[in-house]
């Protein structure tokens, strides 16, 4: 396609892109699209392109573009998912309902902005307000109250309060401001009622006991052995980190966001430590404990909870090799390597060097089951995660090429990698554990080869590596096994880069941002944010013999990780979702993962307890769930793109999946079901399902605002309609809607 | 009932006995759920080329997005889903067209046909382009990479990457031209490259 024959064609094309044509020019455009077939070719190729690179700078964030690159080499075909195939076709309302009801939903970041008067900011692209939109009773869709925009930064305030705002303009109902119900945390608590309304203490036998109960693989970090040193020491730290923290708010000049309500923090505690919601009595319990430092013990039997290693289990096993399952032997013998480990608080260096020096089939040896995943191409994925993952050092760019913005060499590349030479994979003959038949499994084993690796400059020269880790150089003969050599550099490490970029993967856990952008490129090309503190906790976690509770401990003890997820306007500033520095004086809004989000859709509707659908093998079941969310790439970084990122698409298929359905069904033993049958006023209801939720109390303003959709609901329906039914019909919407906010999907 | 759609089932039909919530939900069929996201890119492209902004094009995104759903049990599995899809998206255009008849920044009829046929004809193509043009990206020179990535930023546009660089938007507008026209030159290099080996 020449440019020069469409020169004329392509200067009007940039004023299209940058929205800056006449109307005249705008003619004089589809006059030369439709005279040549040519430039109808050209027209549409430069709109793809225009429109591609909207799309997906859309969706991707930071340096995507680099590694979508890398993903060119083997783009493996979806597979469909294999939990996909069961859904029952039904007929009914909730997909109207969900369409109807999801564009209020946003997606992006949660940003309270500063609505002083406490009226809910539902944001909307052309800022109009919600009034003027509202559609004329029988259309029954919202479309312009806060949709789902995957290309607008805009970050939406679309709490429930959003949400509830397509309940009742799906009802044909204009909705003035004043009828909206307050904007979720945005008030003191002075809205929050405290006292438990009477129907739920029905609740607290149900819920599984969670204080106290201490799970049998709880170690040496669990809270029972605490010496009164290491108390004093916590103290220091966490003393250390808020100091740290507070100079470099002083220096900025911003003030932190105000506290967190206990059950914003009750439930932001959760979710990073255990992976779910709290269970409402344990909502109820902690909001009545009236005795100092609860938030601290709070820490310590979430610790202790069997569900913190199930937790740090799905995220370590996400981080090393992702969320694939097509190979269930590795992703079983991992899982139960990282369990163990977790379980007993085992030293973080002790479980790196297992990882790292592994040898035999993922069932001998579940340690084993990481590399296998990452052998393939010359070993160079197995190269760059074992250093991005572990080290938090990107290599990968300088398999081909000098690092262009730090000292990395190519060189260093093909040293780090030439640990890995001896490296192989061969086929054993086993006994599998459950069908007793011999059948053939991957392995991983040492060969005994020695010498250089051997790689090729982008000048075309040949160069040899030998085995070489920040500096030091291993014996490259054969009889030395290097990977466990490379396990042992790597923890015994003077420069402490193993403990340094877990303690900042583990911050950005908690806080959603690390002290480096991104969290596993460190170095001296990356200076952190906050230098001294990251330091120290790191020499700590050294001292302390990588004693992951510990860490968790400093962090989540600190005055920062207590405080609102909300701006202020003294802290507006502090937002790395648009490049600016983390200064941590609020805590940033994290999406939920896909497990959390299916693990909290559980406690949250208690579905598992639903005599079909949902049953024993939960695990599996969530994994299957995933699965339609995961494409993989056979890459340098053996990559996977997961599709899970809350857009439209999204959120339909989440909501209307088999998952929701079972969940928000009130067949017998659901949440739903007890609240509809048990005994109470609406309001009580109604406070249940949010308690359940969202892990509040509805505010007044919504509990008016949602009874009176619920009567609405009752008083305009044919009288030969049975009331009862209807109700339930009622208090069914309101979950979804609780379910379907995006207070629920974001962890705050 | 508050929702009057030709697919909520009539309520008369079906009261269960007191207290069993029914539940009915359309569950849509988990291929057509997938088929459905994995063509959002292209729904959206194949509108872009029909209405002169993005913004409008997302907003036509949605709608036809809300009719997919609400016409799901008339699609057929087996059948070819992007081209139902491109049917409903070309329908929303004309009508988000009537709603802005008083646009002056609108293209006619016979163009927008014009269009949807081309976009249609090379349908297949384009995610080979798409493709093409992420590893075209990649061989920008580094300051030409960095504009275009700044340009296509979320909420950014031409005009706004100028005031922060401090920088004439005419320079701007000509670089980012030149810029593209190199992309759009190297994936037609690149795709001729592929086809002949």
């Amino acid at each position: 396609m020449s440019a020069v024959r469409f020169q004329e064609l392509s200067e009007l094309m940039e004023g299209l892109c940058e929205e800056r044509l006449s109307p005249d020019q705008l003619m004089r455009l589809e006059q030369i699209v439709l005279a040549d077939p040519a430039a109808a070719r050209y027209y549409v190729e430069y709109m793809h392109l225009h429109g591609t690179l909207i799309w997906d700078t859309a969706k991707s964030a930071g340096s995507a573009p680099h590694r979508v690159s890398h993903a060119l080499n083997g783009r493996h075909a979806v597979e469909p998912s294999r939990a996909s195939r069961r859904v029952p076709h039904r007929t009914g309302i909730i997909a109207v309902t969900a369409a109807a009801l999801l564009i209020t939903t946003g997606v992006a970041a949660w940003r309270l902005t500063g609505d002083r008067d406490g009226l809910p900011a539902v944001t909307h692209n052309g800022g109009r307000s919600v009034e003027e939109h509202a559609i004329p009773a029988g259309d029954g869709i919202s479309n312009d109250s806060n949709r789902v925009n995957p290309h607008s930064d805009e970050r939406k305030t679309s709490t429930v309060s959003g949400t509830l705002a397509g309940v009742a303009a799906r009802d044909g109902k204009r909705i003035s401001d004043a009828d909206l119900p307050r904007p979720v945390m945005a008030e003191g608590s002075a809205t929050h009622p405290q006292t438990p309304p009477p129907a739920a203490t029905g609740l607290k036998t149900s819920d599984p006991p969670s204080a106290g109960v201490a799970s049998s693989g709880a170690g040496k970090g669990s809270s029972t052995g605490k010496t009164s040193d290491q108390n004093r020491l916590l103290g220091d730290i966490v003393a250390f980190v808020n100091e740290e923290l507070r100079t470099a708010w002083d220096v900025e000049q911003v003030k932190p966001s105000p506290r967190a309500e206990d059950s914003e923090w009750l439930r932001r505690a959760h979710l990073d430590i255990i992976g779910r919601i709290p269970a409402p009595g344990v909502v109820e319990r902690f909001l009545k404990d009236n005795q100092p430092g609860k938030h601290a013990r709070m820490i310590d039997s979430l610790l202790d909870e069997p569900q913190y290693v199930r937790h740090w289990t799905t995220v370590w096993t996400n981080l090393l090799i992702g969320r694939s399952t097509s190979n269930d032997v590795q992703r079983t013998g991992l899982q139960k390597f990282l369990r163990e480990g977790f379980a007993h608080n085992r030293a973080w260096k002790d479980m790196v060097f297992d990882l790292v020096s592994a040898e035999g089939t993922p069932e001998e040896n579940g340690a084993a089951g990481f590399l296998l995943a990452h052998l393939n191409n010359e070993a160079v994925p197995a190269t760059a995660i074992t250093a991005r993952v572990f080290l938090g050092t990107q290599v990968q760019c300088t398999q081909c090429h000098n690092h262009p913005a730090n000292d990395a060499r190519q060189n260093e590349f093909w040293e780090f990698n030439s640990f890995f030479q001896q490296t192989a994979l061969v086929e054993k003959e086993v006994k599998d554990t459950v069908s007793g038949k011999v059948v053939r499994r991957a392995a991983l084993v040492n060969r005994e080869v020695g010498g250089p690796n051997f790689y090729e400059t982008r000048q075309g020269l040949m160069r040899a590596a030998f085995p070489k880790f920040d500096g030091e150089q291993v014996d490259p003969s054969p009889q030395v096994n290097r990977r466990r050599e490379l396990a042992r550099l790597m923890v015994e490490d003077d420069g402490q880069q193993l403990a340094r970029s877990f303690v900042n993967r583990t911050w950005e856990h908690f806080f959603g941002a690390a002290f480096t952008r991104p969290v596993d490129d460190m170095g001296p090309h990356n200076p952190p944010s906050h230098p001294a503190l990251l330091d120290r906790l790191t020499s700590e976690f050294v001292q302390s013999g990588y004693d992951v509770k510990q860490l968790i401990r400093w962090i989540c003890q600190s005055d920062a990780y207590r405080l609102s997820s909300r701006f202020s306007d003294a802290n507006s500033i502090d937002d790395p979702a648009v490049g600016n520095t983390p200064l941590f004086s609020r805590v940033y809004v994290k999406s939920m993962t896909a497990e959390q989000l299916y693990d909290s859709l559980i406690v949250a509707t208690k579905a598992d307890e639903a005599p079909r659908a949902l049953s024993h093998d939960l695990d599996r079941q969530r994994d299957e769930w995933i699965q339609q969310f995961i494409l993989d790439y056979a890459t340098e970084e053996n990559d996977e793109a997961s599709t899970f990122d809350g857009t439209i698409p999204q959120a339909l298929l989440v909501m209307n999946g088999e998952l929701v359905s079972a969940a928000i069904s009130s067949a017998p033993g659901t949440l739903l079901h007890d609240v509809v049958k048990d005994r109470g006023s609406e309001n009580d209801k109604i406070r249940r399902l949010s308690l359940a939720a969202l892990s509040r109390y509805p505010t007044p303003k919504e509990l008016a605002a949602l009874r009176k959709t619920l009567h609405e609901r009752v008083t305009k329906a044919p009288r030969s309609q049975n009331r009862d039914v209807l109700m339930a019909e009622g208090f069914q919407d309101v979950f979804w809607a609780f379910l379907n906010s995006n207070e629920f999907v974001l962890v705050h | 009932m508050p929702v009057e759609s030709d697919l909520v089932t009539d309520s008369s039909e079906s009261i269960p006995e007191s207290g069993e919530t029914p539940t009915r939900a359309i569950v849509p069929d988990p291929q057509f759920v997938q088929e459905f996201t994995r063509s959002q890119r292209q729904i959206y492209l194949y509108i872009l080329s029909q209405v002169p902004s993005p913004v409008d094009a997302d907003e036509i995104l949605q709608e036809t997005n809300l009719v997919i759903w609400r016409k799901v049990d008339r699609f057929q599995l087996g059948t070819n889903f992007l081209a139902w899809a491109y049917q409903i998206a070309g329908l929303e255009v004309l009508k988000f067209r009537e709603r802005r008849h008083r646009d002056r920044l609108r293209f006619s009829e016979e163009f927008i046909e014009r269009v949807a046929d081309e976009v249609e004809g090379v349908s297949d193509q384009l995610e080979a382009r798409r493709l093409a043009m992420l590893a075209c990206i990649e061989k920008l020179r580094p300051a030409d990479r960095e504009l275009i990535e700044e340009r296509y930023s979320t909420g950014e546009n031409g005009l706004s990457v100028a005031r922060k660089k401090g920088r004439p938007a005419n320079s701007v507008y000509q670089s980012l031209g030149r810029i593209r026209r190199a992309l759009l030159e190297c994936i037609t290099r690149r795709l001729a490259a592929e086809g002949s080996t």
